[in-house]
């Protein structure tokens, strides 16, 4: 499940939310003796949320992979402090050879240990280093690689830092986020932990039926117009941060030539697994057997899994394969928004189904591009490895709508502006359909041009996590 | 009617399991009241809304849970029933249908719609839960497995390992049970209200095999994580109850059964009260639960078997009636043949003096093996009455083994005395209260 899955239950407002607390346990007569569990229960820590790659700016010679779990993580989120989930699987996935099949998994598994087995509290003081005793409640990982079958173990006993809580308990925060930092063999990074929510897009408007505050008065039902609002901005995620060598990643582990070398675009996607049980173990009390993992959601492209593919399939995609995203072809040739778009901003008209050019940005990559030789259409973010990276400082949200090659849907970076960029080539306000690659398709806005908190110039990229004791949600965007 | 049509499909694209409104208070703490004000706002704008329906009926579903009041089941039933009528089929509302019947005890009912929304949707795992839940209080336990391993490995999550939990809870697997249970609490992580429930069903299963204090443990950490949680704080007070500290537990079930008035915290009050000898006031506490019952029924629940047990187990307390359990015993069990439908009616029969008919029953209440002392006492109890000292000797002796304090999450604390008593005479040997921790 991905965000966009959620965002888009916000439409129906608190709705959903309701649905969530209240089906987690009904049971009038409980020690009578019918009992309930919870039913349709949450699962943040499996849930992704959003996944980026792009080629490291300040380290020109890497990739960086970011995968993102736990949605909408409320900053003063105490006593209960969201941490990654000790029985998911977190994978960063790469596909190298473009036949949608993954050749490169990096895999990362958590453990929590309690330091005083006497107290709930997460802390017991100020938070001042990672061996910190007062930090109680603590996480650490390990990062395995399996490569064309062969898993070996990268790095274990790694820690993560303590949730941003606040000035008395983490009063020093950076300092603890850049003590988790990992270096790896090889000339890699990782980092696990809690970060600022990179993504930005007027949740409250984009899911009020297709609302852009800046067009307000081009829409069906209009309104003044007004600047956006991020809806995402003062929450949190927990982010997996891993930068590799591009050797690393290309197939035959060799340095590219250029952006026309035949290994220079990879695919890329993060999924969470949990292991499946089984229900009766042969013999009483003998420890139940543990099964294969299963995938319960995963996320490349962010659009496709958000809202091209249907409620009633969601709970499939998210447990399929990209290899079979054939099945799901049909739904992104013939995209429900962009049909939603005509009816809501009278007036604009959208290219014709079958949209071969939604296909190509979000299933095969563009030809010439971030297309490898060979590709089975699937569901990954598609990057060409061999172009440059624009400096950090000049890195532009539109990305390739901007003419940075470098900038999504070739890759993407934390800057890019994916739903102003989607709006927009879900319209065909793209080169791809010259005839409507012009007003007002090609200028669609939600009004939310940027991240809520700076990114940082170099590793981990993501911006410090909100803390709980002050911060603010919905700032007005620019 | 098309940008109605469109918009509803569109809305249809999110099924959101962790939605969260980002203006609304966090998970937990939102009221089910503002969700339904919020909803009855929006479907003024949009009357007729099905998916808005369903939200609401869901809604209401949490109002009732949280306010012990059944009105809001009719209302729940109003609500889904206009969203099935505008989009039949739709599988989230046939869930929530099979939800609604499942808290109104119609398992039949609710078997049929989880059915239908599982073929509507195979790959969901949610429609299964409710399959399950009603295969398990329909009896059906070879069918409750099965689907229970399809939906587990649809999804392996929160939801599946509970249901996992308690299907070996019932088949005998205690170790296995309390080994799910706590993969659920790990499944938990980031969701404190579900998180809550499963430390509460963990909390269940330790009061369940005489562990009081990993019992307290987990009930305090279910309302540590979501303050004031209703049952682990009956779950606390029945910890108290179970310690001997009577009054101590009088005070905390009143404060429960204040603030939320379930028929199985005020039965628990009653118990308590009754074991302090306060009589008259137990007996106020067993005149509340018959009209909250009542209530209840009124409303569309079945509480059958809950009230026959709850009469089977106080027919011989004031007001009580043994036939009366007997009777309603037998009803309740026709339908809904679990292991505690036999065992309810076997207390019944034993308790009205006839414990020839109850003992067939009493069998039938331990086939699967379950690890549940009470269901152990109840027919070494039935057997002493027979006659039977050498099987019903062994019998108190598994009891004893799983429970030394015999009353788990159920029981009304007569039952140890008892269960002592016929030790004594059968010449068990008690283990020591303790040697199960």
């Amino acid at each position: 499940m991905s965000r966009y899955r959620r965002l888009v239950a916000v439409i129906s407002v608190v709705a959903t939310l309701g649905l969530l607390a209240s089906l987690t346990a009904l049971s009038p007569t409980r020690a009578s003796s019918h009992r309930e569990a919870p039913l349709i229960s949450e699962d943040p820590a499996a849930d992704n949320t959003d996944t980026y790659v792009f080629r490291s700016p300040d380290r020109p010679d890497t990739v960086t992979l970011v995968g993102n779990w736990i949605p909408l993580e409320e900053p003063a989120g105490g006593p209960n402090f969201n941490k990654f989930g000790d029985d998911v699987k977190y994978t960063l996935n790469v596909d190298n050879d473009g036949d949608a099949v993954d050749d490169i998994v990096y895999e990362f598994r958590f453990r929590t240990s309690v330091q005083n087995q006497n107290t709930f509290l997460y802390n017991t003081g100020p938070i001042t280093s990672l061996d910190d005793p007062d930090f109680n409640i603590r996480q650490s990982y390990s990062v395995a690689k399996v490569e064309n079958g062969r898993r070996t173990m990268v790095a274990s006993g790694l820690a993560t830092p303590p949730v941003n809580i606040g000035p008395r308990s983490t009063p020093d925060y950076e300092a603890l986020a850049v003590a988790a930092v990992a270096n790896l063999k090889g000339g890699g990074k990782v980092f696990a932990g809690q970060r600022d929510d990179p993504f930005f897009v007027d949740l409250g408007s984009v899911f009020d039926l297709l609302g852009l505050r800046p067009l307000n008065q081009a829409h069906l039902i209009k309104r003044p117009t007004e600047k956006g609002v991020d809806g995402v901005g003062g929450f949190n995620t927990h982010s997996i941060v891993l930068q590799v060598p591009i050797t690393e990643l290309t197939r035959d582990h060799q340095p590219l030539s250029g952006p026309t070398d035949p290994d220079a675009v990879i695919g890329v996607y993060a999924a969470s697994e949990r292991r499946q049980v089984r229900v009766l173990s042969s013999k009483g009390d003998q420890p139940s057997q543990y099964g294969t993992w299963v995938r319960v959601s995963r996320l490349g492209m962010p659009l496709v899994n958000e809202v091209v593919i249907p409620l009633g399939r969601k709970d499939r995609f998210n447990a399929s394969d990209p290899a079979d995203d054939a099945q799901f072809g049909k739904l992104v040739l013939d995209p429900e928004p962009a049909r939603l778009i005509p009816v809501l901003y009278p007036g604009v008209t959208v290219p014709a189904a079958p949209r071969n050019d939604i296909a190509t940005i979000f299933l095969t990559g563009i030809p010439g591009l971030n297309q490898p030789a060979k590709v089975t259409p699937s569901e990954m973010i598609r990057l060409n490895m061999g172009i440059a990276p624009t400096p950090f400082a000049q890195q532009n949200p539109l990305g390739l709508l901007a003419g940075q090659m470098d900038g999504f849907p070739n890759g993407r970076r934390l800057v890019d502006d994916t739903p102003d960029i989607e709006l927009r080539a879900l319209a065909g306000g793209t080169p791809f359909t010259p005839d409507f690659n012009k007003a007002p398709n090609n200028i669609l806005t939600d009004g939310v041009q940027k991240n809520d908190k700076p990114f940082l110039s170099s590793f981990p990229y993501l911006a410090t996590p909100h803390q709980g004791y002050d911060h603010n949600h919905h700032p007005v965007g620019s | 009617m098309l940008v109605g049509l469109f918009v509803g499909n569109f809305l249809l694209a999110g099924r959101g399991r962790m939605d969260l409104d980002p203006a609304a208070p966090p998970a937990g703490s939102a009221s089910p009241a503002a969700r339904v004000a919020q909803l009855q706002n929006q479907l003024r704008a949009r009357p007729g809304e099905p998916r808005l329906l369903t939200d609401l009926g869901v809604a209401y579903l949490a109002r009732a849970r949280q306010s012990a009041d059944p009105d809001f089941y009719s209302k729940a039933a109003v609500a889904l029933d206009q969203s099935q009528a505008a989009a039949p089929g739709q599988e989230r509302t046939m869930t929530a249908l099979g939800l609604l019947a499942l808290a109104r005890h119609d398992f039949r009912a609710a078997l049929g719609w989880g059915g239908r929304a599982h073929t509507a949707n195979p790959d969901a795992s949610e429609p299964l839960g409710v399959v399950v839940d009603a295969q398990v209080e329909l009896g059906r336990y070879p069918q409750a497995l099965e689907d229970a391993q399809r939906m587990a490995d649809l999804r392996p999550d929160l939801a599946s390992l509970a249901r996992v939990s308690y299907l070996r809870e019932l088949h005998g697997d205690a170790g296995g049970a309390l080994e799910a249970m706590r993969q659920a609490v790990d499944a938990g992580a980031g969701a404190p209200t579900d998180l809550a429930e499963v430390r509460t069903l963990l909390g269940d299963l330790h009061l369940g095999a005489g562990r009081l204090d990993d019992a307290a443990t987990a009930y305090r950490q279910a309302v540590a994580g979501v303050p004031g949680h209703a049952a682990a704080k009956v779950g606390l007070a029945r910890v108290t109850a179970t310690r001997g500290r009577l009054a101590d537990a009088a005070v905390r079930l009143d404060a429960a059964a204040q603030r939320l008035p379930l028929p199985g915290t005020v039965a628990l009050l009653g118990d308590v009260r009754a074991a302090l000898g306060q009589h008259a006031k137990a007996a106020e506490a067993y005149r509340l639960v018959r009209a909250i019952e009542a209530l209840n029924r009124a409303n569309g629940v079945a509480v059958d078997l809950e009230l026959a047990r709850f009469e089977a187990d106080h027919a011989r307390a004031a007001g009580g009636d043994a036939a009366r359990a007997v009777a309603m015993a037998r009803k309740a069990r026709a339908a809904r043949p679990t292991v505690y439908a036999d065992d309810t009616l076997a207390w019944a029969l034993r308790q009205a003096g006839r414990p020839r008919e109850a003992q067939l029953y009493a069998r039938a209440a331990v086939r699967l093996g379950t690890r549940d002392a009470l269901l152990w006492y109840h027919l070494a109890a039935v057997e002493a009455d027979l006659g039977m000292r050498a099987p019903a000797a062994g019998h108190l002796a598994t009891a004893l083994a799983i429970n030394p304090y015999v009353t788990g999450a159920a029981g009304t604390f007569g039952e140890r005395k008892a269960a002592l008593a016929l030790a004594a005479k059968l010449g068990v040997r008690p283990p020591t209260a303790g040697a199960a921790r």
